[in-house]
């Protein structure tokens, strides 16, 4: 009983914790619509800063005063670390679609986990000493001790609680922001500044993390990945509160604390069923009270407010765009393995193809149907295991097929109680889903012997991938034969659907679609698809490889790529594989010197790539491969640019094979011809006329020339810097060229300017009625006023 | 009988009534009319009827049928077709794939559930999915922008693709929230046409509208909703002559 007690103490004051950042949490979803994903990872950016004031000056602190430390990471540094995120980054989100709201929140928590890990490193431990480090600093209520600290806890979410109370409803601020939420236009109407509320809300909302990661760190271990999970728990109780409510909210992390503080003691490693230990299950406690709670939730309202206009826009592909690609790809990936041997070591050819692989699984659910999952690497997982198990002494063709049918259930099975709510639902179910699958399953050693899975290569009797060429070949080719399916089903009615689906919701289900099972569709297509590069790995993969933060980076740089095509997948699983694997093995030992005095080792900026890649998209939510397509689509288009680029990378690559010339040569003329000459060619080819195409042309060849001239593999010593003066040299053709050639024309459509209405044409009814679309107004607001007038 | 009833239907939003105790009667084969000031609870009522929104109480009744449990898109299924205040065409698809989705997505569950009447089309026509597409877009008059991206329309074109993507769901009972705004004189005119002749053909229209003299000249019954609440019903005459109805228009006139 009284071990019972002490445990309820311990349980309550975890709930006060989770308690004060949930509604931190809360209060900013509210407020600025934004759901903070990386609200954990500012609550522990803020144990570290704790940290680094607090901590004595001999173990690299600063050595401030406990109280100071407290005041200023609470009230000052936390508060305008919010405010300035919403400043610089939220803002601008706006208008973007929720795909693109949550994974730029997610890209921050990447990116502060990456900069911790950089400003911290992992070298040293820090440890953050209770508030009362006395054994007698407590009070005994019975038998049961209560130590001064965790009454601490306690009082501060009561105060937090009964400030909450107040600000939100009884001050202009806090009422101005309880309305934000229902509607921002109106405010803005009855004279508030949305803008200024969501600042506020944001600085509101870092304190709470601050306050939370600070009181709990003394508990935890003080380590970026640990802290910024301990937070997320706390998404558990602020859903029990409809992310709405705080008394719910409340309530979700008190029975969320007690919960795990009783899972923690009763449950250990010992308690086992068939073999498979439980233990795990404390740590999936957030989760399964997170699908318990949307189990519970009744279906989502459909909104009927209106289409908003969209930012992004997808061509759709054609069936034989689909194909030439295939073939390049296959083509290309062959080429490259002929011509250059592959390490021992799994290269980043592969790894990207892998990675580009698990990318396309969310064309069709983020791309087309607006969706998002944050556990595409989780279903990688799962591909994994079931491959090792059954196919590691049977058929594993038939193992590939298990894994993909495996994959559907189970995705379907998460994404069930998710999709009848609004997309952030989706992806909290998924995030929470891979953290359960990570403790639970990924941990068991039955299953991930010595924290890895060995999954066994593909054997189809007539090929089995052995070699590091023959993996890539696979890779591609099943890349190139999925995507072409992608296509085929974008193009047909499934897709159609999918993509009337994202556009407007309500709208399909007033024709009759039934949106649960149209998501659940995808959501287990997109599984397996996911599953299947699990399958294909060949090779043991450790724990990491599908956690959280890995299904997070991959998401990212998947959407940065441009989820919405084929093409963006490839892009973004290479820009992973890149940043994961070439970027470091290129600059090993490099650091670049931004400012004499700070050294940035390129390891530790890789770190945090795909974090300001991904915040990067609130400002081009099409992602890259829109522009990139747009870029080389006029060389698709005639037919003699087509012909002479083929015949180009061609040459190169016999002339490399034959080695007449030099491997690194051939890297250098084809980052020119590929980035220099080939967006130039079909303007060249076809010229316009007053400009000086011709000359332009021999720029081009002569720099071509002079670039395979050099002698790249002994002029610069470290490969980082040979690849990067590779660009720097190719940069500096195309815009000789283009300098040459004249200005080059524009081909994006010039939208007539609203503001030349009138003037430069004359003031048509539809333009009146357009104006009154953007303004919100109906036109029978207009016709009364008008009547009223008279 | 009529073909869509509602009764008693209530919805409450926090402490605002926003709609009390509505009963309607949509006849088979009738334009009927809803109209009222603004805010009066018109697309509210419209939500309740096709499943958006849940109401406080009441039910709706379609061919005798109470369909108040069901879920939006089983509604849509028995044969509730809508188009909305606030555009919601598929933005990103062309005028012609907005359509054709109608189209698709009834196929998909049209197997199950008896067409209703093919509008439109000439007695006793067989018509391909694609056909349908064409002649709901000539009978529109989008023929010549099918090809236009939807999210590029202007107000009234895309009111008139939402009117053929309902269309092509064949339902029984299409419910037009301010289908005429957007639209010029002329427009106007030839929309009160076609409504006329699919109502003609079967279809049954209730229809949310501010332009008086469309809903006077098409519907041949019309409520009149204030304040959540039906102040007047009746023909286009009656309906001219009420004294509440004049109030609630006018303002008290004195
Ligand atoms: N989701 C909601 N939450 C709270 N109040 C709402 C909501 N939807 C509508 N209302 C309220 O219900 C009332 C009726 O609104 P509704 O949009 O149905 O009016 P309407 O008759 O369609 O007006 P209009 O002619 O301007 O379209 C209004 O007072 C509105 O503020
Ligand atoms: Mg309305």
């Amino acid at each position: 009983m009284q071990s019972f007690l002490n445990f309820t103490v311990v349980g309550i004051a975890l709930a006060a914790v989770y308690a004060i950042a949930a509604s931190g949490l809360v209060v900013t979803y509210t407020t600025s619509g934004i759901f903070n994903f990386a609200h954990g990872a500012v609550g522990m950016i803020a144990a570290f800063l704790y940290w680094q004031v607090s901590a004595p000056t001999v173990s690299g602190g600063w050595g401030w005063p406990v109280w100071l430390s407290l005041i200023f990471v609470i009230f000052v540094a936390a508060p305008i670390f919010g405010a300035l995120l919403e400043r610089v980054i939220i803002r601008g989100l706006e208008g973007a679609t929720e795909v693109v709201k949550i994974v730029v929140t997610v890209s921050l928590l990447l990116a502060l986990v990456g900069m911790s890990q950089w400003i911290w490193p992992g070298n040293i431990t820090r440890a953050i000493p209770r508030l009362f480090p006395e054994v007698d600093d407590r009070i005994t209520i019975g038998d049961v001790r209560v130590p001064y600290d965790r009454i601490v806890i306690l009082v501060a979410a009561i105060i937090v609680a009964l400030v909450l109370r107040v600000v939100l409803y009884k001050s202009r601020a806090g009422i101005a922001m309880r309305a934000v939420v229902d509607d921002r236009n109106l405010v803005r109407l009855n004279g508030a500044r949305p803008a200024r509320i969501s600042m506020l809300s944001w600085a509101m909302g870092a304190s709470l993390a601050a306050l939370a990661g600070v009181l709990n760190a003394p508990f935890s271990n003080v380590d970026a990945i640990t802290m910024t999970l301990v937070v997320i728990n706390c998404y558990a109780a602020a859903v029990v509160g409809k992310l709405k409510s705080l008394p719910l909210t409340f309530l979700g992390a008190l029975v969320l604390g007690l919960g795990e503080a009783y899972a923690g003691s009763y449950l250990d490693s010992t308690v086992k069923i068939g073999g498979y230990s439980v233990d795990g299950v404390k740590f999936a406690l957030p989760a399964i009270m997170l699908f318990a709670v949307m189990v519970a939730q009744p279906q989502a309202r459909l909104r009927a407010g209106g289409v908003q206009r969209v930012r992004e826009t997808w061509r759709v592909p054609t069936m034989r765009t689909a194909v030439i690609g295939a073939v390049v790809l296959v083509g290309s990936v062959w080429g490259i393995t002929e011509l250059i041997e592959l390490d021992a070591e799994r290269g980043p050819l592969v790894t990207g193809l892998f990675f580009a692989l698990v990318a396309l699984s969310l064309v069709p659910l983020t791309g087309y149907a607006g969706q998002i999952s944050l556990a595409p690497m989780t279903f990688v997982g799962i591909g994994a295991i079931v491959m090792a198990q059954i196919g590691k002494d049977g058929s594993t063709p038939g193992a590939v097929i298990v894994a993909l049918a495996v994959c559907a259930v189970v995705g379907a099975l998460v994404a069930l109680p998710a999709l009848r709510l609004s997309g952030i639902y989706l992806a909290l179910a998924t995030a929470a889903f891979s953290l359960m699958m990570s403790k639970v399953v990924f941990s068991q050693p039955k299953l991930v012997s010595g924290g890895t899975i060995a999954v066994p290569p593909l054997d189809l009797g007539v090929f089995v991938p052995r070699t590091n060429q023959q993996q890539a070949l696979l890779l591609a080719v099943s890349f190139a034969l999925l995507g072409m399916f992608v296509v085929w089903m974008r193009n047909g009615s499934w897709g159609r659907r999918l993509i009337a689906m994202k556009d407007s919701p309500v709208a399909c289900a007033t024709l009759g679609l039934d949106l649960t099972r149209t998501k659940i569709g995808v959501f287990a297509l997109s599984a397996s698809i996911a599953g299947l590069a699990g399958a294909l790995a060949n090779r043991s993969m450790p724990t990491t490889d599908y956690d959280l933060l890995a299904s997070m980076s991959l998401t990212t740089l998947a959407v940065v790529g441009g989820i919405g095509a084929i093409g963006g997948a490839l892009f973004g699983g290479f820009l992973l594989g890149t940043v994961q694997g070439l970027i470091p093995a290129l600059f090993r030992d490099n650091t670049i010197g931004i400012f004499r005095f700070v050294q940035v080792a390129v390891t530790d900026l890789v770190k945090v790539l795909p974090g300001f890649m991904g915040i990067s998209l609130g400002r081009n939510p099409s992602g890259a491969v829109g522009q990139i397509g747009d870029a080389y689509r006029a060389v698709g288009e005639s037919k003699e640019a087509t012909g002479l680029s083929v015949f180009g990378v061609v040459a190169l690559w016999v002339l490399a094979k034959s080695d007449t010339i030099g491997n690194w040569t051939f890297v250098a003329t084809m980052i020119v011809l590929l980035f220099a000459i080939l967006p130039l060619l079909p303007i060249l080819i076809s010229p316009l006329p007053g400009r000086r195409a011709l000359p332009a042309g021999v720029v081009l060849v002569v720099g071509l020339v002079a670039v395979g001239a050099i002698d790249w593999g002994t002029a610069i010593e470290s490969t980082g810097v040979r690849v990067m003066m590779m660009f720097l040299a190719t940069a500096v053709i195309s815009g000789a060229a283009t300098a040459v050639h004249g200005a080059l024309p524009s081909d994006a459509p010039v939208e007539p300017s609203p503001d030349l209405l009138g003037v430069d044409r004359p003031i048509t009814k539809s333009d009146v009625m357009e104006a009154d679309r953007m303004l919100g107004l109906h036109e029978s607001d207009l016709a009364r006023s008008i009547a009223g007038g008279s | 009988m009529a073909l869509l009833e509602t009764r008693g239907l209530t919805i409450r939003f926090g402490g605002n009534l926003a709609v009390s105790e509505v009963d309607l009667a949509v006849e088979a084969g009738a334009v009927t009319g809803l109209i009222g000031p603004n805010g009066a609870g018109k697309t509210t009522t419209f939500n309740m009827i096709c499943g958006v929104l849940a109401p406080t109480s009441g039910q709706v009744i379609l061919d005798g049928r109470d369909v108040s449990r069901l879920g939006t898109h089983k509604r849509a299924r028995l044969g509730i077709g809508r188009t909305f205040q606030r555009i919601e065409v598929f933005s990103s698809m062309t005028v012609r794939e907005n359509v054709q989705v109608g189209c698709e997505i009834r196929q998909g569950w049209g197997r199950t559930t008896a067409p209703g009447p093919q509008l439109l089309a000439p007695k006793g026509a067989e018509l391909t999915a694609a056909d349908e597409v064409d002649l709901i877009l000539d009978r529109l008059g989008l023929t010549e922008h099918a090809e236009v991206r939807a999210g590029q329309l202007s107000t009234g074109r895309a009111r008139l693709v939402e009117l053929g993507r309902a269309l092509a769901i064949r339902p029984r009972v299409l419910l037009l929230d301010e289908p005429a705004s957007g639209l010029d004189d002329t427009e106007t005119e030839e929309f009160g046409l076609l409504l006329r002749q699919l109502a003609d053909a079967g279809l049954s229209i209730l229809m949310v509208e501010h332009d008086v003299p469309l809903v006077m000249k098409v519907c041949a019954q019309i409520f009149v909703l204030d304040f959540g609440r039906i102040i007047a019903s009746g023909t286009a005459a009656d309906i001219q002559q009420n004294e509440a109805v004049l109030n609630a228009y006018l303002g008290s006139a004195k």
